[in-house]
């Protein structure tokens, strides 16, 4: 196991011990009386209160002090000092300003709605002893380690320069673990302080010394052994290696004494009698040995299992570890004023119990997500900030609208007016596969723009862009000057998507007249109906048409709003000759009007009726842009066909020439230079007749250019 | 189209900003009407989703709550006031159909690109959500409406009729968690699976949420997790029926709140992207 990994165990270690303290502060309620004693009480909470109890803090120690090893030996005493004034003692006194009088008043607030007629006898000795240090002891606590450790460390260094009293303090740790000695040892001094004092309230374990500011011995003894431990366990943390391997066993142990000791002491705390222990001294020294080893049987066990199991770099994990110093710090408060709110409700505690954690938990984790990782309070708790990934479509929404900011268009033609639609140095993926690479087009106010491509080389997803119904990975979509995921730059904008099933028990009448309500001053739609030609159709619900006939009525949907911008995915496809007829008159009539449009088609003569300019996508990319003329113009390529006798050999070594092929006595000729080769055979062959010389159509260009681009 | 063409089209740089003006508050909410009163229409017209919605629970109260329970229950622990109770329940169910399976036409709208189709268009956001909510209100109306009338010709039940208006105004409005559960599915599952979802949730809610048999002690305490169960005790409570008002109302209407807040807010955001 790597170094790192055992870190994340560790983590999720911490994470868990400090998100079991809310558990256990849940169960409060539902067995004691404080903050308020609720109407369903439960024996199954006070076993849990009891057994996180036993544990959860000597756990949380130990990993502290294994960090705090790691921090001051990776980072120095100074930057150590530092880094726990920033991380704990600054999160412990503001937080004690906010919490503590919030968890006072929901405190005395159940306490006045528990005991409404005065408090009861023996009050006096559950009232607060000292300063009241509510739940945040734990960072007092740990300041006190620190300080004895730093202490103690230097002192300790002190004598020891040649470094064999180390050498020696890490054989008795080692030995002691991989012997099964260390919980016995462990165990000792807390089983002493605790068997030893009269005034324990055995049922509580080691107190909790949340009162007063001069240190408890129990606590101090008890939870300044585990800080140690840890401290010493970073030393040689391949000892962890040893706890997980035993982490079943451990847990064993773990409950076997647990159960040993609740038949002692009994399932729920008898509040009259709470340092009594039936049985006598024998029985009160075998609970408090019982109790102080399955501390440390359920503290390795935990330990070990987390090594087992969490050593994965999960983000769930990783995200639960971060969250949850903030969780616990702030959880107080909300869960004993949810305790006091449902007090007296008529529900069972199965139910309410469950409902005080995940209000409690919901209000924390997003009150975390939200105001704490990406601010200054989650780089004090956490060590760093996690900025909120903002996601492109934030970015590209603000460009236009900057005028320090190139526009969209700017980069592509300087000068140029504005483009109506733009994508600027654009890359999209699907996972692995590359739909735009690196992308820049514009579409120019009123003219129609083909986009041509075989399948997969980005038309759809370039179209998807300008919609807003997808977001670039890189770089910039804009139409109508702003961002498509902008609802008010999509006011202009029509569109006839491939492949959509408008709602089926709609009529197209009713379809067009849902779309109208879109736009700021749509056609009216029976002008609508007539323009696209569906009037035929318009009273029938739109489950009921043909495809073509389904086109027809999109196509209608399209146009109603009166776009200055519209996108049409291939438009045609399923269409009849007179529909497809209707419809290319209906697009020329837009254009007329001054409607920009972009057409992907897979009919090559469609965008050589319609088209202004064409741009031809393959794999991802634009691999040429112009007029159709222009376009034809790139690939300079002509067919020549002539009745001639000349050797099809002989012509296939001419210069200019790329390609012959004789069909009878007709030859065919392609030829790069058209004009040298139709000389050549002329001056050969004087018999040469029935010349026809003809420029490569955009279909033959367009395989051309995707072949090379291929 | 020659150049000099394009130029005299071409709008100076900026002039796309006039465009982008925001629609103004009325078309906005012109927009949403017309969307919800298309969307009640397909409903209405859609025969799997309108007539069972509206004619099934009317019946059942019909046979199970008038016919059957009606006698026998007036004489068991909770006296002639349980009518009240059985006609409550079985409002509450007609109340959250239509709500829970509104998640199949979403569900089927998103799988035929439709909701991709008006991301695209310059739909107000919210428009598709909300037609589908106000569709299942209005249909919950109707069928809540249906049951109340039976249950007034039958004439078993004891609370004034103010108490029924109540009532039904409660779960017409308490329709919209369910709304945001069914949305919930719709925005998640693939159409085919939808209804199967639906009836994941609906059938253990309706029987376990207490409506109108009966639960053993053990399932009794787990009626709380049910969000019909606190849809019914809103109604009750608010409409004074002290007798078998169990929750505070507050309590009931936080749930439902949460309910809506989480399911709705999971289901807006994967619309957002999805569909």
């Amino acid at each position: 196991m790597s170094s790192q990994e055992r870190l994340h165990s560790l983590d999720a270690v911490r994470g868990i011990a400090l998100l079991l303290g809310i558990v256990l502060h849940a169960t409060m309620s539902f067995f004691l009386a404080i903050p308020a004693q609720d109407s369903s009480q439960s024996t199954t909470l006070a076993v849990t209160f009891y057994v996180l109890h036993i544990f959860r803090m000597t756990l949380f120690y130990v990993i502290a002090g294994f960090f705090a090893h790691m921090v001051f030996h990776r980072r120095g005493p100074r930057a150590f000092i530092k880094d726990r004034a920033k991380r704990i003692v600054v999160p412990m006194i503001a937080g004690w300003m906010i919490l503590a009088p919030a968890t006072i008043a929901a405190v005395i607030w159940g306490l006045s709605r528990t005991f409404r007629d005065g408090p009861p006898p023996g009050a006096e000795a559950l009232g607060p002893q000292g300063f009241p240090l509510t739940h945040l002891w734990f960072l007092y606590y740990l300041c006190i380690f620190y300080a004895l450790t730093l202490t103690l460390r230097a002192g300790f260094a002190a004598l020891d320069r040649n470094g064999v009293l180390r050498k020696r303090v890490d054989a008795i740790v080692g030995g002691g673990i991989t012997s099964h000695l260390a919980p016995l040892a462990l165990a000792a001094p807390t089983f002493a302080v605790l068997a030893l004092d009269p005034s324990w309230t055995v049922w509580f374990g080691i107190p909790t010394p949340d009162t007063g500011l001069a240190p408890k011995l129990p606590a101090l003894v008890a939870y300044g052994t585990a800080f140690v431990l840890g401290w010493l366990l970073h030393r040689q943390a391949l000892l962890l290696g040893v706890l997980e391997r035993r982490w079943r066993s451990s847990l064993a142990i773990a409950v076997a004494l647990t159960v040993v000791c609740l038949s002692i002491v009994g399932m729920t705390p008898r509040m009259t009698a709470l340092t009594v222990i039936d049985g006598g001294d024998a029985m009160r020294l075998l609970y408090a040995a019982c109790y102080a080893l399955s501390i440390w049987f359920w503290t390795f066990g935990f330990i070990g299992a987390a090594m087992r199991f969490f050593s994965g770099a999960s983000a769930v994990i990783r995200y639960l570890a971060d969250s949850s110093y903030f969780l616990y710090l702030a959880h107080v408060p909300i869960v004993f004023a949810l305790q006091v709110l449902l007090m007296d409700v008529p529900l069972h505690w199965t139910a309410k119990f469950p409902a005080i954690l995940a209000i409690t938990l919901a209000v924390l984790f997003a009150s975390y997500h939200y105001l704490v990782r990406p601010t200054v309070i989650g780089e004090i708790l956490n060590g760093r900030r996690h900025p909120r990934r903002r996601r492109s479509s934030v970015v590209s929404a603000s460009i236009p609208a900057t005028p320090a900011e190139p526009s969209p268009g700017a980069a592509l033609d300087d000068g140029a007016p504005e483009p109506i639609a733009g994508l600027v140095n654009v890359t999209k993926r699907y996972g692995e596969v590359l739909a735009l690479d690196d992308v820049n087009l514009a579409v120019r106010s009123g003219e129609l723009l083909a986009l041509l491509g075989p399948n997969g080389a980005g038309k759809t997803t370039a179209i998807g862009l300008w919609l807003g119904t997808l977001e670039p990975d890189a770089g910039v979509a804009s139409v109508m000057g702003g961002s498509p995921l902008d609802v008010n730059s999509r006011l202009g904008i029509g569109v006839m998507m491939q492949e959509v099933a408008l709602a089926p028990t709609l009529t197209a009448k009713e379809l067009v007249a849902l779309t109208t309500s879109y736009y700021r001053s749509p056609l009216d739609v029976d002008s609508v109906i007539e323009l696209t030609g569906i009037e035929s159709i318009a009273n029938r619900r739109y489950a009921k048409l043909s495809g073509g006939q389904k086109r027809q009525v999109q196509f209608a949907v399209a146009v109603c709003g009166r776009p200055q911008l519209l996108f049409l995915d291939e438009p045609t496809v399923g269409l009849d000759v007179e529909a497809r007829e209707t419809m290319w008159r209906a697009i020329r009539s837009l254009i007329e009007d001054g409607c920009s449009i972009v057409l992907t088609t897979h009919y090559l003569e469609e965008a050589e009726a319609l088209a202004d300019r064409v741009a031809v996508l393959a794999k991802g990319r634009v691999i040429a842009e112009g007029s159709v003329d222009e376009m034809r113009s790139l690939v300079t390529r002509t067919h020549i066909s002539c009745a001639s006798t000349l050797a099809v050999d002989d012509i296939l070594r001419w210069p200019g020439v790329v390609d012959v092929v004789r069909k009878d006595q007709v030859v065919h000729v392609t030829a790069s230079d058209t004009e040298t080769v139709v000389r050549r055979m002329l001056a050969e062959d004087s018999t040469l007749h029935q010349l026809e010389v003809r420029q490569a159509s955009l279909a033959e260009a367009f395989s051309e250019l995707t072949k090379e681009a291929a | 189209m020659n150049t000099t063409t394009v130029e005299t089209l071409t709008p100076g740089r900026g002039d796309f900003a006039v465009h982008r003006e925001p629609l103004p508050f009325g078309r906005i909410f012109r927009a949403y009407l017309t969307e919800a009163k298309l969307e009640m229409l397909g409903a209405l017209r859609t025969p799997g989703f309108a007539i069972p919605f509206i004619a099934v629970p009317v019946a059942i109260y019909i046979f199970f709550g008038i016919v059957i329970a009606g006698n026998a229950g007036a004489s068991g622990e909770y006296g002639p006031g349980i009518a009240n109770y059985l006609f409550s329940g079985f409002s509450v169910i007609a109340a959250i159909l239509p709500g829970i399976f509104s998640g199949v036409i979403l569900a089927t709208e998103r799988e035929g690109n439709l909701l991709k189709l008006k991301r695209a268009l310059p739909m107000p956001p919210g428009a598709t959500l909300v037609a589908k909510t106000v569709m299942s209100m209005g249909i919950a109306a109707i069928a809540v409406t249906l049951v109340a009338i039976a249950a007034l010709i039958a004439g078993k039940i004891t609370i004034s009729l103010v108490q029924v208006a109540a009532i039904w105004t409660v779960l017409i409005i308490g329709t919209i968690p369910f709304c945001a559960i069914g949305l919930l599915i719709g925005a998640y599952v693939s159409a085919s699976a939808a209804p199967a979802y639906g009836n994941l949730v609906f059938l253990p809610m309706m029987w376990l949420s207490g409506l109108f048999i009966p639960l053993p002690g053990f399932l009794e305490k787990w009626v709380v997790i049910w969000p019909a169960f606190h849809l019914n005790q809103l109604a009750l409570g608010l409409a004074g029926v002290e007798q078998f008002t169990f929750v505070p109302p507050v309590f009931a209407a936080a749930v439902l709140t949460g309910v809506t807040v989480i399911c709705g807010g999971l289901a807006i955001r994967r619309l957002a992207r999805v569909g």
